[in-house]
């Protein structure tokens, strides 16, 4: 009897195990939907003929080189600033630091289209940087120069805080062992520090240029013309209807897959040889 | 010569009270010393990573911090190594020599007399994870020998290795001291100590208790805690408490203190012989090559008897009776 009250027992749990299962499985599955519905949906709704035509305009083939470039030179050339920046930040105590840390992500949080007007107030033409960039012949304003600072205000707060976390990660034993073998502190930085932290200084320059190259809101502010594809999407839905926006944006979303895993399996391999 | 005079620092919930140390040079120096007495603390201070509140540490005069990155002073291994995780064991081998001011020739040589010592020459292309705690000592060794410089300081490095690996690097440990270098090491392992040591240092709750060629410690322990350590339980402050009986026979000198005499320089016997304390036995307690036992004398004396006594002969219990007089 009191066996058989244990099989009752463990037919319940079993029971109730798989209910539990079922349920999160639901739930999963619902959540997927949601993100991937949309780009199903976008790629299965995209005329062809449409698709084709776009293919050969040199509008959209002009965006998405502009776009791209513009987004990788600048996040090569923040890095050079960010990252020091970052162990700087994991490394020093100071006072005021919280205050900074909350700074940095203040591009991150603000709406987007808001960080374009930030910025149009430093660099537009009736400020002092304006005027001395044209007066040394630097167009700021509708330029890759513009488009570049936008990109970089709204993603370099990524590059900054994962740099950051991976460099407070690493034990200071190591440098501290570096630099009693004679290694001075820049040593230390690019023979001790710098190699350790590059898998997350990798992340953070794939997250920056991802952040970058999709930016529309702190761009399309400071830079119109020339324009970047999540601009020119904008702009050919406004004034020809989603026909015409699909396809563009089937053709960026399909080349920022490409490049994503293109950057994630580099990222992969380099992991998997340090 | 390595002085530290009047070196004090107060952390958190810990301080280094106004230690003061002399280290021959060429010695090879324990700082014996159990967890938490500030062994790790003091070695930080000499090597540099903590600054002291108050005090200097010098080498041969001139201050230990006032050197030059082409010809470093001292060289450490910590207790956990700190073997480069991203670079190939040859690399780690070759780090402090990049700072050095050194011809290519004299380069490969170190690099060469570092990895023979320690015979590392088949781990040169592994990378740190992929080595044993044995081995990992030794590149970390190879690394020391290849920075080449005077005073080597090691923390705890014969901990959490296996017993095989032990040797191996104790006789390591002695072909670098044989080189001429200033070893300071620290440990809370007395057998260590002995089979390295010909300096020692003993600390206690952040104070350095005793210091001195190793004989001289071992021999006259200052206190009772450094007495302990050598396994002189027999420690006396002072004479007063011993009873006549016990005087006569171990010929103590009342006026002179402390009295010290080692278990195993009593004679124990269960037959009465001249010149000897009945006394019944206490406490016994085993080791590793006979036992400790306490016999109840005014005050009570540790005496220890090895296997092959012939006390043994019947197993020592409590409430035995018992002889005890000196060994002669």
């Amino acid at each position: 009897m009191e066996n058989d009250s244990h099989v009752v027992t463990f037919a319940k749990m079993a029971k109730e195990m798989n209910l539990g299962k079922s349920v999160a499985l639901l739930l999963s599955g619902l959540m997927l939907m949601f993100l991937i519905a949309p780009i199903i949906g976008l790629f299965a709704s995209v005329n062809f003929p449409t698709l084709h035509e776009t293919i050969k305009d040199n509008q959209v083939a002009d965006s998405i080189g502009l776009t791209l470039s513009t987004a990788a030179i600048t996040t090569l050339i923040f890095s050079i600033l960010a990252i020091p920046t970052a162990y700087f930040l994991a490394r020093k105590k100071f006072i005021g630091k919280n205050f900074l840390l909350g700074m940095i992500n203040i591009p991150i949080v603000i709406p987007h289209s808001a960080a374009g007007i930030a910025l149009l107030g430093i660099i537009s033409r009736q400020t002092m940087v304006g005027q001395f960039a044209q007066k040394i012949g630097i167009p700021l304003l509708d330029s890759p120069i513009a488009i570049g600072l936008a990109m970089s205000f709204v993603s370099v707060p990524y590059l900054i805080n994962t740099a950051r976390e991976g460099f407070a990660g690493i034990p200071v034993r190591y440098e501290q062992q570096a630099k009693l073998m004679g290694a001075s502190s820049t040593d230390v930085f690019f023979r001790i520090s710098l190699p350790l932290n590059w898998r997350y200084i990798l992340n953070g320059i794939i997250q920056m240029f991802a952040r970058g190259m999709s930016e529309f809101g702190a761009v399309v502010i400071v830079s119109y013309h020339p324009t970047t594809t999540p601009v020119l999407i904008y702009e050919r839905f406004t004034s020809y209807g989603l026909t015409y926006a699909q396809p563009i944006a089937v053709i960026f979303i399909t080349i920022c897959l490409i490049v994503f895993v293109l950057l994630r399996k580099i990222a992969q391999n380099s992991y998997a040889n340090s | 010569m390595l002085t530290v005079k009047n070196l004090s620092k107060k952390l958190d919930n810990f301080c280094i009270d106004n230690a003061n140390l002399t280290v021959p040079p060429g010695s090879y120096a324990m700082i014996l010393g159990q967890s938490g007495s500030g062994k790790t603390t003091l070695l930080n201070l000499l090597c540099g990573i903590i600054k002291p509140d108050f005090g200097e540490i010098t080498w041969n005069g001139a201050s230990l911090f006032q050197r030059s990155a082409e010809k470093p002073v001292i060289s450490v291994i910590f207790q956990n190594n700190n073997l480069f995780p991203h670079l190939s064991v040859k690399q780690n081998i070759e780090f402090p020599l990049h700072f050095q001011k050194l011809s290519k020739k004299e380069r490969a040589n170190r690099l060469e007399k570092a990895i023979n010592a320690t015979q590392t020459g088949n781990l040169l292309k592994k990378y740190p994870n992929a080595l044993s705690g044995g081995e990992t000592q030794r590149v970390a060794l190879a690394r020391v020998i290849a920075s080449d410089t005077e005073i080597v300081f090691l923390d705890e490095p014969l901990s959490s290795i296996d017993v095989e690996s032990k040797e191996n690097l104790i006789e390591l440990l002695r072909k670098i001291h044989e080189t001429g270098k200033t070893i300071i090491h620290i440990t809370h392992n007395v057998e260590e100590t002995f089979r390295l040591a010909n300096y020692l240092i003993i600390m206690n709750s952040g104070a350095i208790i005793q210091q001195g060629i190793m004989d001289d410690v071992v021999n006259h322990p200052k206190n009772n805690f450094v007495a302990q350590m050598f396994g002189y339980f027999n420690f006396f402050e002072s004479c007063d408490k011993f009873g006549q009986e016990t005087i006569d026979v171990f010929k103590i000198d009342i006026s002179s203190s402390p009295f010290i005499i080692h278990p195993s320089k009593i004679d124990i016997t269960t037959d009465y012989q001249h010149n000897s304390i009945k006394t019944s036995v206490k406490d016994i307690s085993r080791t590793l090559n006979g036992y400790y036992i306490k016999v109840s004398t005014n005050p009570e004396l540790t005496v220890f008897i090895d296997f092959g006594h012939s006390f043994l002969k019947k197993s020592p219990c409590p409430g035995m009776v018992c002889y005890i007089r000196p060994k002669h």
